[in-house]
């Protein structure tokens, strides 16, 4: 019997453990927060330490001190490539939306029915928002992490590059989430307009 | 001799007045006249210019009502115009060029924040 009770007692650690590992996993993945809007850089470090709740021992913050201002450097140079694109790829997500909307304008004055169109330039809309807005965060929080003095909070500076991580993983995700809808969805809808509109044509 | 023994009057003639009745009714039908004169050529000056005015008006009127419907139609002849299949499938083609002609990994790295590329 103590055999089988003490097997119950390793068991329910266990699962005990498991259940503070996940927790504290998804801390870590939770996303963060936007930055409210004319936020001082001592606010936006305060979220993202609370969000990230980031724990260094001794060694790591050693480590980042000694490493964090050629680090923060790197960063430098990656922010302005990354305004550089970003800036880019939304000339053409506004260049995209602005044909779709010709089209379906042009389609209007023939009254053929653009409902699915308009949707899903609805949609396409709501994906971009989605993108730039993470595109801001994100280089809102390059701006912070160059600007924090690293030595004095590394804390603060670990915080602040994690949630750049997570920003950096939410704008891939949603390039590639309007790519695919462009290409899965709008796409085919424009062909078989097309299509459509050729039937006629040979019918007349 | 006057039978009621009476001197004759004299002639009084006014110390202004130097010319006689009939001179002074010319002078005032010279002055009509002239004054006439000037009324007409003023009038039809007048007129004159209201003509040209008009004219020009006209002519200016008439150019900036014919310039925009030259200009809608050509500057934006796609809205005036019915779409075609060729022009659905032009504008489904060029977002199938803008969207694939966009480098994912070249403009945002999947690894440029890690740590090790850090030298974190």
């Amino acid at each position: 019997m103590p055999k089988v009770a003490n097997k119950i007692h390793i068991l329910i650690i266990a699962v005990f453990a498991c259940l503070f590992l996940m927790a504290a996993t998804a801390g870590a993945q939770t996303p963060p927060a936007d930055a409210p809007a004319g936020s001082s850089l001592e606010q936006r470090v305060a979220q993202r330490k609370k969000e990230r709740a980031v724990a260094l021992d001794q060694n790591t913050t050693e480590r980042l001190q000694n490493r964090c201002t050629d680090a923060q450097g790197k960063i430098r140079s990656i922010r302005g490539s990354y305004t550089t694109s970003s800036n880019k790829r939304n000339d053409v997500y506004k260049d995209i939306d602005a044909k779709l909307w010709i089209i379906i304008g042009s389609l209007k004055l023939i009254d053929k029915d653009t409902f699915t169109l308009e949707q899903q330039r609805l949609e396409l809309l709501k994906q971009i928002k989605a993108f730039d807005n993470a595109s801001v965060q994100m280089r809102q929080t390059l701006d912070d992490i160059t600007a924090i003095n690293c030595k004095a909070d590394p804390a603060g500076f670990k915080s602040l590059l994690e949630t750049a991580k997570i920003y950096n993983s939410q704008v891939r995700s949603s390039f590639v989430s309007i790519k695919t809808y462009i290409v899965d969805q709008i796409k085919p809808t424009l062909s078989s307009l097309a299509n459509d509109l050729k039937i006629k044509a040979s019918t007349e | 001799m006057d039978p009621n023994n009476q001197t004759p009057s004299p002639i009084i003639t006014p110390p202004d007045q130097s010319e006689s009745p009939a001179s002074n009714f010319e002078d005032k039908a010279e002055k009509q006249r002239k004054i006439r004169k000037i009324v007409l050529i003023a009038a039809g000056a007048t007129i004159l210019i209201l003509t040209i005015v008009g004219i020009v008006a006209s002519l200016s009127g008439g150019d900036k009502k014919k310039q925009p419907d030259t200009n809608q139609t050509t500057q934006t002849p796609e809205l005036t115009r019915n779409p075609t299949a060729i022009d659905i499938e032009s504008v489904n083609n060029s977002i199938n060029s803008s969207i694939t002609g966009l480098n994912d990994e070249q403009d945002f790295p999947a690894s440029n924040l890690d740590d090790k590329n850090l030298g974190l």
